[in-house]
């Protein structure tokens, strides 16, 4: 699962956040352990809060749709994780299991990033 | 024996594991776009379809040695039924779960990983009918085609 990892620096002393992008198409039963595990490699020991920009993706299912969860709940308790550029037929799988309540979402990574930079 | 096929309808056939779900889903998709269907209805069906196939590989087929499916789609009337057949195990009480939704509350550890495939079948088809007859299970989802779901014409 290729995911790349970009990190916004925080106000003076804050811990700022980092930007995880999703290089694939597809978030589906066939990659779902891979991208959590890719996640958690990504997020594990660090700090601030994390957006995940789902822009390339074009279409989670619900095994994807838990391992986003997932990694969520893999972080520690004061980081949150924001979404970014979800694309339709992601966002009406958010909205109809009503997991778009449980997120911050952003229409695109910059905004998030841009609210969270020092 | 080869396939009568109907102008109209689109049939698959393949063995039940996640890469062949993709298979299915990217030709059922591409058999959809040419129908002159919304991008909206195409997504629609294909989230749905998605979860009914992600279901026979994991459930129908659990611990079980791999076996395959098969997909046909045919619009009838004003509805594009789409009927999915597998050899795995029936569904408990042969019925179609009806356990709600799982919630998405308001703390973090609790919050649901999964129990959401019925779900969203439930919220996007518009019909829904299961039967196990004898070795398979035969589910069949609807979706109702209207002037909305339909592309405009060119000119």
């Amino acid at each position: 699962m290729e995911l790349s990892s970009n990190p916004i620096p925080g106000p003076p002393g804050g811990a700022g956040a980092t930007v995880i992008t999703v290089n694939a198409a597809r978030i589906d039963a066939s990659v779902a352990i891979q991208f959590k595990d890719a996640m958690r490699g990504l997020t594990a020991g660090g700090a601030g809060d994390v957006i995940l920009d789902l822009s390339q993706v074009s279409f989670v299912d619900s095994s994807g749709l838990g391992a986003i969860v997932g990694a969520m709940k893999a972080l520690e308790a004061d980081r949150h994780m924001h979404l970014a550029g979800l694309t339709a037929d992601v966002d009406k799988v958010f909205r109809l299991t009503r997991m778009d309540t449980v997120f911050a979402i952003h229409a695109h990574a910059s905004d998030a990033s841009a609210q969270l930079a020092g | 024996m080869t396939d009568q096929s109907d102008p109209i309808g689109f049939a698959l056939a393949l063995r039940a594991n996640p890469l062949a779900v993709r298979t299915a889903l990217a030709d059922t998709r591409g058999w959809l776009a040419s129908r002159r269907l919304t991008e909206a209805f195409c997504s629609t069906v294909e989230i749905a379809v998605a979860e009914a196939l992600n279901n026979v590989v994991e459930h129908a087929y659990y611990r079980r040695r791999e076996a395959g499916f098969s997909l046909v789609a045919r619009p009838f009337g004003d509805i594009l039924y789409i009927e999915i057949r597998d050899k795995g195990h029936a569904m408990p009480d042969h019925r179609l779960p009806d356990t709600p939704p799982p919630e998405p509350g308001e703390d973090r550890a609790s919050l649901p990983e999964g129990g959401f495939g019925w779900h969203l079948i439930r919220s996007l088809a518009d019909t829904l009918t299961y039967r196990r007859e004898g070795e398979e299970n035969c589910l069949i989802l609807g979706f109702t085609i209207s002037p909305e779901t339909r592309l405009p014409r060119d000119g």
